[in-house]
């Protein structure tokens, strides 16, 4: 089945004439008809669309010029991104209907790569959340038992990867909205360093945050799909006018004298035990691989979460102000005036968690309140990215758990704290804006996946891709597939 | 600290009628709101 090959696999048999990107396109659509209805990733699927992209790439390589790696490769995007054309919710009532008029510049990236987009995937609202279970349409399941969340907010695009319903996927990490999910999948998840992709025509949560990644079926995968979206963009002024190395040359260096710093403050109390050994192990395999392996501190980690929660919502309060019903999007008839149609139509629109978060970030930028919540946020932010800066001087990179624990069942998380704790370990990178990566290592005895998380020196994707590559080349996690019957 | 400035070149913008297209109500080529000033 080509549904089950990698990037790098299905190119080389599109290279040979083994195969035509009209062929894979097919057995994807066809396994999203199969599969889709029971993991319910996707939110839209452009089949036609699809398959008139697949016939220009199969063209292209029967005249022997194909684009590059990801020509005729069957993608999906997570339904944050603006797609010309094509409906673009956010996983929000408040966007039911709206069709973009441009494509956002990764979308634009990846067509222009000739890349064959099959559909939007499924998320957490307005990318809130850590378990699709704050989507307005549906909760995505996880392939590895169907009872169970994906994790989120990307849970759409981690669960197609997971299941073979697309090569790879692009999602978004705010919080740990990449990571997380990729670990309760069994993916590679990346989140760039903050300012390496461009963000335009990515729909807003927290910019101070927001940083848009992949996932992938192994580390080559992640390292094609990143090189094919980085690099500056003159639309988005907080990308980084810094060169894009050539990720997959890099990839088989090894990890030999590679200093690698275990954080003491990442196995902590609530760490599940069967993710704290697999994690160890991992440690133990890099030392294997002639891995330097080194204590660091990171000593205002636990501060992390209290900060992003104050960041994270003042942002998205600030953002989300553009949801009125005037220029796009939902409006509730009926209203007396002006302020009557914005509160109806933002009370109808939006979901609990969105409501949650606007008005705590609402209440934290208040006058008189603004020092106290938002600008003391601000200076634990500092702390915590000073913890990264003097780890690094002595390390090269830092391995962790991505999650305390692995996936949860669906309805399991109630209360929001308890759903916001999944994110410990990830928020310290984005509040730092670092790089992180989460790779397979290894399952529970039950079955679920458990991902390593690989954080780097920022715009140093490339030595957090070797580290990754070497301890997947080390292991055999990658051959375990879910048990998913048509 | 430095700031990074670019030439101001014109560009193109996105036709006004796609622009308009996603609006939920408009007259012409205006979004139309309800009343916003009290009698």
């Amino acid at each position: 089945m080509l549904t089950d090959l990698t990037i790098h696999e299905l190119g080389a048999r599109f290279r040979l004439g083994d195969a035509t990107p009209t062929q894979a396109a097919r057995e994807y659509l066809a396994r999203i008809a199969a599969l889709d209805p029971k993991v319910k990733a996707y939110l839209t699927v452009t089949g036609e669309a699809a398959l008139a992209r697949a016939a220009e790439a199969d063209a292209r390589f029967k005249s022997g010029a194909p684009l590059g790696p990801l020509d005729g490769v069957p993608l999906g995007v997570k339904d944050v991104f603006c797609t010309r054309g094509v409906r673009t919710t956010c996983g929000s009532k408040i966007l039911e209907g709206f069709v973009p008029p441009y494509d956002a510049t990764v979308v634009a990236r990846l067509l222009g790569a000739g890349a064959v987009i099959l559909g939007k995937l499924n998320m957490d609202e307005f990318a809130m959340g850590s378990s699709t279970e704050n989507s307005a349409y549906f909760t995505t399941r996880n392939p590895w038992d169907l009872s169970r969340v994906p994790g989120g907010s990307s849970g759409g695009s981690a669960a197609a990867v997971a299941a073979d319903l697309a090569a790879a996927t692009l999602g978004t990490d705010t919080g740990g909205s990449i990571r997380q999910p990729a670990a309760f999948c069994g993916n590679v998840g990346l989140k760039p360093t903050y300012g390496r992709v461009s963000r335009f025509g990515l729909v807003a949560f927290a910019s101070s945050l927001d940083q848009v990644g992949p996932f992938a079926k192994d580390v080559l995968d992640a390292a094609l799909m990143l090189q094919a979206i980085a690099g500056h963009d003159p639309k988005d002024s907080t990308s980084a006018a810094i060169p894009v190395p050539d990720y997959a040359a890099e990839l088989e260096r090894g990890v030999k004298g590679l200093r690698v710093g275990i954080p003491a403050e990442y196995f902590i109390e609530g760490l599940d035990a069967e993710v704290e050994a697999a994690v160890r192990a991992a440690i133990e395999t890099l030392k294997g691989l002639g891995a330097k392996i080194e204590s660091v501190s990171l000593p205002h980690t636990e501060y992390g979460l209290a900060a992003y929660y104050l960041i994270a919502p003042a942002e998205c309060s600030s953002n989300l102000a553009r949801y009125d019903g005037v220029k796009y999007g939902l409006r509730v008839p009926g209203a007396r005036d002006l302020i009557d149609m914005y509160s109806r139509t933002r009370g109808a629109g939006f979901g609990a968690e969105v409501k949650r978060r606007v008005m705590l970030g609402t209440y934290a930028l208040s006058a008189g309140y603004y020092d106290a919540y938002y600008g003391k946020a601000q200076k634990v932010r500092t702390l915590v990215q000073r913890d990264f800066q003097t780890a690094f001087e002595r390390v090269d990179v830092i391995v962790a758990p991505t999650t305390p624990s692995v996936a949860f069942k669906m309805g399991e998380k109630e209360d929001p704290l308890s759903m916001y704790l999944n994110d410990v370990f990830t928020i310290p990178v984005n509040l730092a804006g670092l790089p992180g990566l989460s790779v397979p290592a290894g399952f529970t005895k039950a079955g679920l996946p458990i991902g390593l998380q690989v954080i780097g020196k920022a715009f140093d994707e490339a030595t957090l891709l070797r580290t990754a590559k070497a301890y997947e080349a080390a292991t055999t996690w990658r051959d375990r597939k879910p048990g998913l019957a048509a | 600290m430095t700031n990074v400035m670019r030439e101001d070149e014109p560009a193109p913008s996105l036709p006004q009628a796609e622009m308009l297209a996603n609006a939920p109500d408009r007259s012409g080529e205006f979004f139309r709101v309800p009343k916003i000033i009290e009698e």
